[in-house]
C-alpha cells in the first residue's frame, strides 16, 4: 500500500514540475511588457531598461527559469508588479477564503447530489424527475445559475447579501451555486453504484440472511457507494482550490480565483503564475488525498495488482 | 511441434508462474496439461501462443525457437489455432459470425478474408463444426455456449493450422454438450493431422482425448507420461490425490463425504494450489502424506522410468 | 404421527407443491414442480442450463426478482412461506433457511471483513452483542475447519482462496442451524481437490445436523457422493425423481440415462474413441418444442411424444418419471446411441 502511494506522490511532483515550466512559459503568452507594468508612468527608456535588468529579463531563458525555480523551492513566489508585495502573502489569505468556499461547495453538492441519487434509486416514480433536474443542472452555465440565484435571493427577495465579503451570509449563495452545479455528478455516481449494489449477489446474500432493508442499505449498499463518491470529493476539492473563478467573480468572493482574474487583467504576471502553481499543487495534493481515502474505504484497492 | 525446454516464467513482483518446465507436443500427436488453479497451465498456454516470452529456457516450434519480432511471430501464429475456455468472452459480441470465423484469414493475409469468397469459406467451416445452416450475418448472442464454442473452433481451424491449442474448451459447458465438442475436436484433429495441446483440470477427460499427459502443480511438472498409465498407475502423490478427489461414479462407492476433511488441506490464507515454487524443495511437500525432511530440503529431479514416462518424486507410488 | 399437529411442529424441511415460475409471458422457467426434502436428507436437483433448477431454488428461497411470477405452495419446516408477505418472511427466514451460493466471491460483500458478515446473523437474529457475535463468528469459522479462524475473520473476501470463501458461505448458511439449506452448485467453480474437501466438510457437518439439503448440481459424481434422493430437471419440469441408488441403477427417463451414460463413458471408455453424446442441445427457455421437451433428442421418441407432454408418474416404488416410454435403455424400437460425432442438430435458435 505504501508503495502505491509513494509512486503516486512521485508522479504528482513531476506533474507539478511540469506545470511550473508551463507557467513560466506564460511569460510569452501574457501580453505586455513587465517593466511598463511595474512603472506605468515612467517616461525614459533608461528607467525601463533599468527595471528590466533588475528583473533579469535580459538573461537567457534558462537562467531566468533557474532563478525562478530556485526561488520557488525556497517558497518565494516572486513579487507582485502592481501591489509591491510578495506574491505568497497575497495568495495565502485568499487560499483560505477559497478553501472555505470549496468545502462548503463540496458539502452542498454531496448532500444535494446524494439525495437526488438515493431518491432516484429507491423511488421509481421520481426517477424521471431527477433525470430532468440533473440534465438541467448540467446544462446551465455556472455563471448563469449564479446570477439567477443572486437576482432572486439577493435583489428580488432581499434575503441574501449582494455585496462582496466573507461572512457566513455571503457564503450561502456561492456555495449553493457550486452545490447545484456539481450535484448531478454525485447523483449519477450514487445512483449507478446503488443500483449495481442492489442488483449484486452479495445483497441477495444479505436478503437471504433475513436482514432488514434498512440494515442492508446502511451496512452493505452505502458502504460500496462511498468509494467512488469519496474519490470524487477529493478531486473536487483539488479543482475548487485551484480557483472557482466564475463563482468568485459573480459573487465577489475574494478568493484565489478572483485574485487570478484581476491579476490577469492587470498583467500582474508573478501573481498569475503564483496562482497557477498553487492551484497545481492543490490538485495534486487532493488527488493523492482522494487515493488515500479510497484505499481506506475499499480494501481491494490497498494492494497494487 | 511445440517444445518447452527448461522454461521458467517470472512475473513482475516476483511471482514464479513456471519453474523449469520441459515437455513437447509431438508432430501429429497430442499432449494434455492437467492442473488446478495456480498450477501454471494457463501460463503455458500464453507462452505457447506467443503472448508472452519465457524468462528463461527455450520455446521451440517445429524445432526452431519462437521468434521475437512481431511480424515473424504473426507468421508463426498462423500455424497455431486456439480455443479458449469461456465461450461468452472469446467472441466479439459486435462481430457477425461470418467475420469472426474469417478473421484469421484477414490477419494472416490469406485469401478469402474479405469479399464473397469469404462467405463460402465461412459456410464450409461452420458446416464442418456442425452448424451447417447458420446465418452468416447472425451475432454470437444468438448461440448457446456449445454453439459459440463451435464457432470458436471454426475460427481456429480456418487458417489450416498445424497445432491446435485448447484451454479448458469444455469446462464452461453443460455436460450433455461437452462430449459433442470434445468429439468435434478429436475428429478435426484426426482429419487434419493436427497436433494438439489440451489443457484441463479434468483427469478423466484428458485420458480420453490425448496420448500423453503432463501433470502440473505449483508451476512445475510433477509427472508426465502416457495417459493410460497416468490414469491407472500414477507415480506422483499429487496425481494420486487428484484421482482420489474425483467423485464416485456410483453411490455405493461414495467415500469423499465420509472421509476425514483434514487430509490434504491447502494452507489457509494462500490461493488454491499456490505452492512455493522456485524454492529448493518439492512443491507438494506441504500437502503430501508421504513427505519427509528430504522432500522439504531438496528439490526432486525428474526421474525417467521409461522412455516415455517420468516423475519428480523421491518416494513414488 | 398424525398429520396436522406434527406438521405444524416439524414437517418436512421443504415441500414444493405445483410450483410454477414465470418470467413475463413467454418464459415458463419452472412447471408444476412438486418436491419434498425431509429433515436430515440431501436431495440433489440435477439439471443443465435452462433446466429451471436455479429458478426453482430461488423460488424456494424467496429470492426471485420482482419481475417473476410464482404460483404454487412453498412450505419450509411446516410453514407456508409462499403465503407470507415480504416483511413476514424476512422475519422468519433466517431461522428457517440457509443459502449457499455458487460464486462465493460475488456473494460476499467485498468491503466488509468476512467475520463481520457472519456476525451480523447473530446480532440481527440471535440478539447477541457485537462482542458475543464476533466470538460466535470465529467459532463458526472453526466449525467449517478453517485454520486460524480469528485471523481469517478479519480478512476480506478477496484475500481468501476460493475454497475458503466457500467455507465462509457454508459457515453463514449453517450458523443458525436452520431446518433447510439450499445450495446452488457450490462446488461447480472449484478445483476438484477443493471440491473434494468441501464435500468432505459437508459430510461431516451433516452428522451433527438435522437440516435437510436441497443441493443443485449438474455433476452426477457429486450426486453419487452426497445425495439420498435425486430429482432430474429438464426444460423447467422435474422429469425423474427417485432414491439415489435407483437413479443410478435403474434410471427410467432417457435424459437421465443419457447423463449417466455420458459420465460412465468418460470414465471408463477406451482412449481415443469418440465419447458418447446426447444429440442436440437443451432448449432455450421460452423456446420449447411441443409435447415432451426432450423428444427432439430422444432415441425412443415416437409420435405421441411430439404431441403430448408426459406427466410425472410412478414407474416403481418411490420412483417417478415423466416419459411415455420409461424404462431401461436398449428397448426394441430405440435408435442406438451414435458412435461417431454426427453433425449436431443444434440450430441457430438455441
Amino acid at each position: 500500500m505504501a508503495r502505491a502511494l509513494i509512486r503516486r506522490l512521485v508522479f504528482g511532483i513531476i506533474a507539478v514540475a511540469g506545470v511550473v515550466v508551463l507557467a513560466f512559459l506564460l511569460e510569452f503568452v501574457v501580453p505586455g511588457d513587465p517593466a511598463k507594468a511595474i512603472a506605468p508612468r515612467a517616461q525614459s527608456a533608461a528607467v525601463l531598461a533599468n527595471i528590466r535588468t533588475q528583473l533579469h529579463l535580459n538573461q537567457p531563458l534558462i537562467v531566468q527559469f533557474a532563478d525562478y525555480f530556485g526561488n520557488l523551492l525556497r517558497g518565494n513566489l516572486g513579487t507582485s508588479y502592481i501591489q509591491r508585495q510578495p506574491v505568497a502573502s497575497l495568495i495565502g489569505p485568499r487560499l483560505l477564503t477559497t478553501g472555505v468556499l470549496a468545502l462548503a461547495g463540496v458539502i452542498a453538492e454531496v448532500i444535494i447530489g446524494g439525495a437526488l441519487g438515493i431518491a432516484a434509486t429507491l423511488y421509481g416514480r421520481v426517477r424521471a424527475l431527477v433525470s430532468a433536474i440533473n440534465l438541467t443542472l448540467l446544462a446551465v452555465p455556472v455563471f448563469v445559475l449564479g446570477l439567477l440565484l443572486l437576482l432572486l435571493f439577493g435583489f428580488r427577495l432581499g434575503i441574501a447579501p449582494v455585496t462582496g465579503g466573507t461572512g457566513p451570509g455571503q457564503l450561502v449563495l456561492p456555495a449553493l451555486t457550486l452545490g447545484l452545479i456539481g450535484a448531478p455528478w454525485y447523483a449519477q455516481i450514487v445512483a449507478d453504484q446503488m443500483q449495481e449494489s442492489l442488483a449484486s449477489s452479495y445483497v441477495r446474500t444479505a436478503v437471504s440472511k433475513g436482514l432488514s432493508d434498512s440494515y442492508i442499505l446502511r451496512r452493505h449498499v452505502l458502504r460500496n457507494v462511498l468509494s467512488p463518491a469519496l474519490t470524487m470529493v477529493g478531486l473536487d476539492l483539488g479543482s475548487y482550490l485551484s480557483g472557482v473563478v466564475t463563482v468568485e467573480v459573480v459573487f465577489i468572493w475574494p478568493g484565489i480565483g478572483l485574485l487570478a482574474v484581476n491579476s490577469l487583467h492587470n498583467l500582474d504576471r508573478p501573481v498569475v503564475m503564483g496562482t497557477v502553481i498553487v492551484g497545481a499543487v492543490a490538485v495534486v495534493f487532493f488527488n493523492l488525498f482522494a487515493d488515500v481515502l479510497r484505499m481506506f474505504v475499499d480494501p481491494r484497492t490497498r494492494e497494487e495488482a | 511441434m511445440i517444445g518447452f525446454e527448461a522454461v521458467s516464467k517470472k512475473y513482475r513482483g516476483g511471482r514464479l508462474a513456471l519453474d523449469d518446465v520441459t515437455f513437447a507436443v509431438p508432430d501429429g500427436g497430442s499432449l494434455g496439461l492437467v492442473g488446478e488453479s495456480g498450477s501454471g497451465k494457463t501460463t503455458c498456454i500464453r507462452l505457447a501462443l506467443g503472448l508472452e516470452r519465457p524468462t528463461s529456457g527455450r520455446l521451440t516450434f517445429s524445432g526452431t525457437p519462437y521468434p521475437s519480432g512481431r511480424g515473424k511471430l504473426r507468421v508463426l501464429r498462423r500455424r497455431i489455432g486456439f480455443v479458449l475456455q469461456d465461450p461468452y468472452d472469446s467472441l466479439d459480441p459486435r462481430m457477425m459470425i461470418r467475420d469472426i470465423v474469417t478473421e484469421p484469414l484477414r490477419i494472416h493475409r490469406l485469401p478469402g478474408g474479405r469479399g464473397p469468397g469469404g462467405d463460402a469459406l465461412a459456410t464450409d467451416q461452420l458446416s464442418a463444426v456442425g452448424l451447417p445452416g447458420a446465418d452468416l450475418r447472425s451475432y454470437p448472442a444468438r448461440y448457446s455456449g456449445g454453439g459459440r464454442q463451435r464457432i470458436a473452433i471454426a475460427r481456429a481451424l480456418i487458417s489450416s493450422p498445424s497445432v491446435l491449442v485448447c484451454d479448458e474448451p469444455t469446462s464452461s459447458l453443460d455436460v450433455s454438450v461437452q462430449s459433442q465438442i470434445v468429439n468435434l475436436l478429436l475428429d478435426a484433429g484426426r482429419a487434419r493431422h493436427l497436433s494438439m495441446l489440451f489443457v484441463t483440470h479434468d483427469l478423466d477427460l484428458i485420458g480420453r482425448v490425448v496420448d500423453n499427459v503432463a501433470v502440473m502443480y505449483g508451476g512445475r511438472i510433477v509427472e508426465i507420461g502416457p495417459a493410460e498409465k497416468i490414469r491407472h498407475s500414477p507415480r506422483h502423490h499429487y496425481t494420486k490425490s487428484l484421482h482420489d478427489a474425483v467423485p464416485a461414479d456410483d453411490p455405493r462407492n461414495r467415500r469423499l463425504a465420509a472421509r476425514a476433511a483434514t487430509q490434504v488441506l491447502a494452507d489457509p490464507g494462500t490461493s488454491d494450489g499456490e505452492a512455493l515454487a522456485g524454492h529448493d524443495r518439492c512443491v507438494f511437500a506441504s500437502r503430501c502424506p508421504r513427505a519427509d525432511e528430504r522432500c522439504r530440503q531438496e528439490r526432486p529431479p525428474m526421474i525417467e522410468e521409461d522412455a516415455d514416462r517420468s516423475y519428480a518424486c523421491f518416494y513414488p507410488i | 404421527m398424525t398429520a396436522g399437529a406434527a406438521e405444524q411442529l416439524s414437517g418436512a424441511a421443504l415441500e414444493l407443491s405445483d410450483l410454477n415460475v414465470k418470467y413475463g409471458a413467454k418464459v415458463h422457467a419452472v412447471r408444476n414442480a412438486c418436491l419434498t426434502v425431509e429433515a436430515g436428507q440431501v436431495v440433489a436437483l440435477i439439471g443443465e442450463t435452462g433446466s429451471g433448477k436455479s429458478s426453482l431454488a430461488l423460488a424456494a428461497a424467496g429470492l426471485l426478482p420482482s419481475s417473476a411470477t410464482i404460483t404454487g405452495r412453498v412450505m419450509i419446516a411446516g410453514q407456508d412461506v409462499s403465503a407470507m408477505d415480504r416483511p413476514g418472511f424476512r422475519r422468519v427466514r433466517a431461522s428457517l433457511l440457509g443459502c449457499i451460493a455458487q460464486d462465493a466471491m460475488a456473494a460476499l460483500n467485498p468491503v466488509v471483513p468476512v467475520g463481520r458478515q457472519i456476525a451480523e446473523l447473530f446480532t440481527q437474529h440471535a440478539r447477541m452483542s457485537r462482542q458475543q457475535a464476533a466470538e460466535a463468528a470465529v467459532a463458526a469459522l472453526a466449525q467449517v475447519e478453517i485454520r486460524q479462524p480469528a485471523a481469517v475473520a478479519r480478512l476480506y473476501p478477496h484475500q481468501l482462496s476460493g475454497g475458503m470463501r466457500q467455507r465462509v458461505m457454508i459457515a453463514m448458511a449453517v450458523a443458525l442451524s436452520p431446518p433447510l439449506i439450499i445450495a446452488d452448485e457450490p462446488t461447480t467453480a472449484l478445483d476438484v481437490s477443493t471440491q473434494a474437501e468441501i464435500l468432505a466438510l459437508i459430510g461431516e457437518l451433516r452428522e451433527g445436523m438435522r437440516s435437510g439439503f436441497l443441493w443443485i448440481t449438474h455433476d452426477m459424481g457429486v450426486v453419487a457422493e452426497l445425495a439420498d434422493w435425486a430429482a432430474v430437471m429438464y426444460a423447467g419440469r422435474i422429469v425423474e425423481q427417485a432414491p439415489v441408488q435407483q437413479i443410478f441403477d435403474a434410471p427410467a427417463h432417457p435424459y437421465t440415462q443419457g447423463l449417466l451414460q455420458t459420465r460412465r463413458d468418460l470414465r471408463s471408455g477406451a482412449a481415443g474413441t469418440p465419447l458418447f453424446q446426447i444429440l442436440g442441445a437443451p432448449p432455450a427457455p421460452g423456446d420449447e418444442p411441443a409435447g415432451c421437451p426432450f423428444s427432439p433428442r430422444c432415441p425412443r421418441a415416437t409420435d405421441v411424444c411430439a404431441e403430448s407432454d408426459p406427466p410425472l408418474e410412478p414407474v416403481a416404488a418411490g420412483h417417478r418419471a415423466a416419459c411415455h416410454h420409461p424404462g431401461p435403455s436398449g428397448a426394441p424400437g430405440e435408435t442406438p446411441a451414435p458412435a461417431a460425432a454426427a453433425p449436431a442438430a443444434e440450430g441457430e435458435g438455441s
